[in-house]
């Protein structure tokens, strides 16, 4: 018996004992694997999160470049009017409400700050004057009725962190809701599990909170909000401030719909509409408050 | 089973899901596809490995981790178990078949995830149906090209 013969030989026998060592039933391997998936399904989102991200940051070449192939094969392409894409207006309409809201603010601190004027020490910075925008690619998208989000191209290496709000074509889309180094996850505010606290600017000028809440399939609604409260279609619906994260409301998208809920005639029942069409956006815009220098 | 030739059409798949079909307006759900094949033509074991595999892939781009490979295993698993009774070798059977486990996963994965984060999703029931019937009808004709890259025998044209 030569050496190459004994070799193999051995590796055979070595095969044949693993196969005897590792040779389960059906019903036993069906146990263990149902286990492996239970563990995996009630592990801690910190840990799984890290799985999601980095499989989309193996594969984010051709993730990316299916993306890219994508629009060519949608049908959804939305008609040209008067030379200026839908989505060109979107964002000029959006950029025009933010600025009316931010006129309003200021409106509001002037009046505070006339009868404050004695009180030292009062911020009088404009908005978003100290945050940093940090734009981002998408690298992909999930869409359907149980998640919205996106998977964007930068990550904790460039400041971002959760919590922080994305935005895209001047209106809020959603926030940070996992990051790694160089990658992160944006949670759409239509999201199941999104619930961002909101203004609700009605036709009188009052504004009124709320809770934006996601229902899946690119929707979101409102609840709870008294009908003593004047809501009409199309008011606009801005994205409250949140200190560190937020220093001035901007849109999110507007009412479209507005009735009665069933079960408490003293309640709306709201849709909104978001202000950007998630379907369309290529790059976003993460908004960091007070960058770190 | 050939498990490297399998490894490699999991990733492409889930990929070519990922990053292409789902933002199309006829979306196939390809890794239901596949998992409704390997449970038809596969054995019995080979079938649960293959149905927990192609979950955890579908987890990988899908809305939390665990659902997904929770829901395909288990329907996998019963698919491979009724298909020792009941063979499924005929086209329509086969497209009915991915329609029913389609549908079947769809609504594991949302009690699952009901469970897991108290979210539940609105209109469910619509958002389902027309994966479901374009996975029916374009699931038989993607058996063929998965057969001969697994190099697996394949009679559904047949008739027997």
């Amino acid at each position: 018996m030569t050496g190459n013969e004994i070799y193999r030989a051995n590796i055979s026998e070595v095969g044949r004992m693993t196969a005897r060592r590792f040779n389960v039933s059906g019903k036993m391997l069906f146990t263990w694997l149902l286990l492996g998936g239970l563990i995996l399904l009630f592990s801690p989102e910190s840990i799984t999160d890290k799985l999601q991200l980095g499989f989309a940051g193996i594969f984010r070449w051709p993730l990316t470049a299916g993306r890219s192939i994508a629009p060519l094969t949608a049908t959804n392409s939305e008609p040209l009017t008067n030379n200026v894409s839908r989505q060109e207006y979107d964002r000029l309409q959006n950029h025009l409400d933010n600025v009316i809201e931010q006129l309003y603010q200021e409106r509001q601190k002037v009046e505070s700050l006339s009868n404050l004027k004695k009180v030292k020490g009062i911020d009088n910075r404009f908005a978003l004057e100290g945050a940093s925008l940090v734009p981002a690619g998408i690298i992909n998208s999930n869409m359907n009725n149980l998640t919205n989000e996106l998977i964007i191209n930068r990550g904790s290496d460039n400041g971002l962190e959760i919590g922080q709000f994305a935005m895209a074509n001047n209106s809020i889309i959603g926030k940070i809701s996992a990051v790694s180094e160089k990658i992160a996850r944006v949670k759409l505010v239509t999201d199941p599990a999104s619930s961002i606290p909101v203004l609700i600017s009605l036709n009188s000028g009052k504004h009124i909170e709320a809770i934006l809440k996601g229902t899946g399939s690119n929707k979101a609604k409102i609840d709870l909000v008294p009908a003593k409260n004047k809501v009409e279609t199309a008011n606009k619906i801005y994205a409250a401030k949140q200190p560190g994260v937020l220093d001035i409301p901007i849109k999110i998208g507007e009412i479209k719909q507005c009735r009665r809920l069933d079960e408490n005639p003293l309640l709306w029942n709201i849709t909104v509409k978001t202000a950007c069409n998630f379907e369309n956006i290529r790059d976003v815009a993460i908004i960091i408050m007070n960058p770190k220098p | 089973m050939r498990w490297f030739r399998f490894a490699a059409l999991i990733l492409v798949i889930t990929i070519l899901q990922t990053a292409l079909i789902n933002s199309m307006p006829i979306n196939p759900n390809l890794l239901v596809i596949l998992m409704v094949f390997f449970a038809i033509f596969s054995d019995s074991k080979d079938a649960i490995i293959t149905s927990f595999s192609i979950g955890l892939a579908a987890d990988l781009i899908g809305p939390g981790m665990g659902t997904l490979t929770l829901s395909f295993g288990l329907t996998g698993s019963l698919l491979a178990y009724l298909n020792r009774t009941i063979a499924i070798k005929k086209m329509t059977h086969q497209a009915v078949t991915i329609f029913i486990v389609t549908i079947a996963i769809a609504f594991i994965a949302h009690f699952l995830i009901m469970i897991k984060s108290q979210i539940t999703a609105e209109n469910i029931y619509t958002s389902v149906i027309a994966p479901a019937v374009y996975s029916g009808i374009i699931g038989p004709f993607v058996f063929l090209p998965v057969a001969w890259w697994m190099k697996i025998k394949h009679h559904s044209f047949s008739g027997h």
